[in-house]
């Protein structure tokens, strides 16, 4: 006898679905547990399974058909079985749909009962009469199988030890077809997967997982690393400013042969009396800090999306590698300070970074962030900005180029500064006069005694 | 070591206890001259005198009434009684009077004597002269039941007998009197209640007793061929009974069968059989615990008849297969 497969009930709310997709045709074996048909209620996508065995007779809505939960949506029966019988019914059922409801309830209560009677009693009977001894039992329940599914071999059929073993060791799991088919496809070896299904039955699911664990075991060659620590915040903070602050990058190229001529006359002066190195690190902070107190409309930062705040102090941030990742010391009120001061803080707190003994306080209170990748061979590129700050600026490598100046070509140091910065709080053109600015200021450094 | 027969062994044991203790001597119908009925005392009487050997009148009933006397005396007597089934005219004195003793007077007095039964069938004697009725003694509180199936465990567990202050029952099966096996020469105890694995198997224990131990050796031999290994187990002592021995080697191969040869229905297999089922071991049983024993008959003379009334190796081989289902 076909059995009706009905469109289930998902959820309190569901009452309809969309067939999405057929995953037999008719005439295929169906087995109780197999998905039949995907569909999809107003929130997901479910996979409808089959009820009994037999063969899939008859689907009756075609994909996109909308149908009312409860309602038949195929029929599951014999080979070749004559379903005629239940296409009217499903008919007349349409029409009488309406009065449904009431004849279950004009029925006499005493044979609603006793159907449920029947019906509990006959499952209990079904899984007690099970011929097994007491080890198959045992094995059966450690191994959550159902001795329904177990052939006997033992004496009037009884289920013994070897027909769970060998229950167990069965290489043809049980499996839908449709993992059936994905699993030939993708090649997953069924020995391995594990069924989540009813009674471990494998399911497309299944499938889908352990060709996902065996395409990572065939990459697992690489070197995997925890994704956590210093790794995890730089991640969180430059995810955060680049999805949440709309980047804007200018560049412009700078003639820095006053400032390396400038570099190259304070250099011993510098050393003598601070002791440490003059870098242009420090030349293009300090000529930054200027260009910054001309363009005071750049030095801000957005709180909490509420106020946009003009800072007093200009506090520059100076990006340094660390083994790690990342690290921004800062350095405070640079417009205050001298050259040989600004280079000897930055030289003691860019190795405090390296050494890893930074404290908390030295990172925190940049308005401005410079990014220098000038020992690189890099020219130019487009940095993040270090927020809360608004602006960053990215510097690139100085090189020696021919230039035109005055109509003559000349041979000139040459540097490519990159500004980004967060175009809701700064507009292009004040942007555009800081590094103009800042631009005068390093291909005119005596502008730094002003 | 040098192999002697079970009967040998058997002497050697009382033999070397008589030399060591004064209080042992032994008593029966011809043990003297005649060495017994199945020559178990052959020259007995010319090493200790007939103070020591005592051939006694054909009267189970007195045999076994002055072994009661003497061992509350002091002494430790050794009866032989020709035939196990004779036992039934001694039985008012070994289970009303030397199994309650100890018990009624308080530990004031104690009844060490061994009364040594030969018992089985298999050589041709008959009704009244071959059964095995030692489920009837294992049933008496008091009583200790001892049916060695080697030399070896003979010899061990007669020494055993001789030094315990109960009444022991030893029974010898007839049909093992001239089996061979390697026995120490010098002394050596077997404790009571300790079972033997004769044989390590995966798929079957079995649980023998007196002769069948040897049937089911060679039973496992042929089944071995086939793809199934039986493991098998003798108690040796039937009271006290070693249940771990049991119950473990059943939790092992998941299958049980107790072989014996006395009459099944009421014998001491059933007796295992249940203990069995009781035990931890039931959910790891994989067929039922089964017996095979002798059948419901006196058993006959005629030799045909005989060994089709006792299980033989054939049976339990049928058997084993018809549990195993391989």
């Amino acid at each position: 006898m076909a059995e009706k497969l009905l469109l289930p009930k998902m959820g309190a709310t569901m009452e309809e679905g969309t067939i999405e997709n057929w995953l037999l045709e008719e005439g295929d074996k169906v087995e109780e547990g197999d998905a039949v048909v995907e569909v999809a209620t107003d929130k997901v996508t479910i996979e409808v399974e089959a009820e009994n065995d037999g063969v899939l007779l008859k689907k009756l809505y075609a994909p996109g058909d909308t149908v009312p939960v409860q309602q038949a949506i195929a029929f599951i029966g014999d080979e070749g079985e004559d379903v005629s019988d239940l296409l009217e019914d499903i008919e007349s059922e349409a029409s009488a749909e309406s009065d449904a409801s009431q004849s279950v309830a004009e029925r006499p209560v005493s044979e609603q009962v006793k159907e449920d009677i029947i019906d509990s009693t006959s499952g209990v009977e079904g899984s007690g009469s099970i011929r097994r001894t007491p080890i198959a039992r045992r094995l059966a329940q450690q191994n959550n199988l159902s001795l329904e599914d177990i052939t006997g071999s033992g004496p009037m059929g009884r289920i013994q030890k070897i027909d769970v073993e060998s229950h167990l060791e069965k290489s043809e799991q049980k499996i839908t077809p449709l993992a059936q088919k994905m699993s030939s496809d993708y090649e997953v070896e069924l020995s391995k997967v594990s069924g989540s299904g009813a009674n471990g039955k494998i399911i497309k699911d299944d499938i889908v997982s352990a060709e996902r664990e065996l395409n990572t075991a065939k990459l697992d060659t690489s070197k995997r690393v925890p994704f956590k620590g210093i790794r995890k915040v730089i991640a969180s903070r430059m995810s955060e400013s680049f999805y949440t602050a709309p980047h804007v990058t200018m560049t412009s190229e700078i003639d820095m042969t006053e400032a390396v001529e400038l570099r190259k006359k304070l250099l011993p002066v510098i050393e003598e009396s601070e002791k440490v190195r003059l870098s242009y690190n420090e030349i293009i902070i300090k000529a930054t800090a200027s260009a910054l107190a001309q363009n005071t409309n750049i030095n801000v930062s957005l709180e909490d999306e509420k106020e946009i705040v003009y800072h007093q102090e200009i506090n520059i941030g100076f990006a340094v590698s660390v083994q790690e990742g990342l690290v921004v010391p800062v350095l405070r009120e640079v417009d205050q300070k001298g050259l040989g001061r600004l280079t000897k803080e930055a030289k003691a707190i860019a190795e405090k970074a390296k050494e890893g003994v930074i404290t908390s306080e030295e990172l925190e209170g940049s308005t401005f962030t410079i990014s220098n990748l000038g020992m690189f061979a890099v020219d130019g590129f487009s940095p993040i900005i270090n927020m809360p700050n608004a602006a960053i600026l990215g510097v690139g490598r100085i090189q020696e180029k021919p230039i035109i100046v005055e109509g003559q070509v000349e041979i000139r140091s040459m540097m490519t500064l990159s500004l980004s910065f967060d175009h809701r709080i700064i507009n292009g053109a004040p942007a555009a006069q800081f590094l103009t600015d800042l631009k005068g200021v390093l291909e005119n450094p005596y502008k730094l005694m002003i | 070591m040098r192999e002697i027969t079970y009967a040998n062994a058997i002497k050697e044991a009382m033999v070397q206890e008589m030399r060591s203790n004064e209080d042992v001597f032994i008593l029966g119908e011809d043990i003297g001259v005649f060495g017994g009925a199945f020559g178990v005392t052959s020259g007995m009487l010319d090493e200790f005198g007939p103070e020591r050997v005592r051939n006694t009148p054909i009267s189970e009933s007195a045999i076994s009434g002055c072994a009661v006397g003497a061992a509350m005396m002091g002494m430790r007597p050794i009866l032989e009684l020709q035939f196990s089934d004779f036992v039934m005219i001694a039985l008012d004195n070994i289970v009303n009077q030397a199994a309650k003793m100890r018990y009624m007077f308080g530990g004031k007095t104690h009844v060490p004597m061994v009364v040594r039964l030969p018992s089985g069938s298999g050589l041709g004697m008959a009704a009244q002269h071959s059964q095995s009725l030692e489920a009837w003694m294992a049933h008496v509180p008091g009583l200790i039941v001892i049916q060695p199936s080697t030399p070896y465990d003979a010899k061990g567990l007669m020494k055993t007998a001789i030094n315990n202050d109960n009444p022991v029952i030893f029974y010898e099966h007839k049909g093992l009197y001239n089996s061979k096996s390697d026995v120490p020469e010098d002394e050596y105890d077997i404790p009571l209640g300790v079972a033997d694995v004769k044989k390590e198997g995966e798929d079957l224990t079995v649980i023998a007793t007196g002769i069948m131990v040897q049937r089911s050796l060679q039973a496992a031999e042929q089944l071995e061929k086939e793809g199934i290994s039986i493991e098998v187990i003798d108690p040796r002592t039937l009271v006290p009974l070693d249940k771990e021995t049991i119950i473990e080697s059943v939790i092992k191969t998941n299958r049980a069968l107790v072989v014996y040869e006395a009459v099944e229905r009421s014998g001491y297999g059933a007796e295992i059989a249940s203990l069995i089922g009781e035990s931890e071991a039931f959910d790891f049983l994989d067929a039922p615990i089964s017996r095979l024993g002798g059948i419901a008959t006196p058993i006959p003379y005629n030799p045909s008849l005989e060994k089709a009334a006792v299980p033989q190796v054939e049976d339990i081989i049928e058997k084993v297969k018809s549990i195993v289902q391989k």
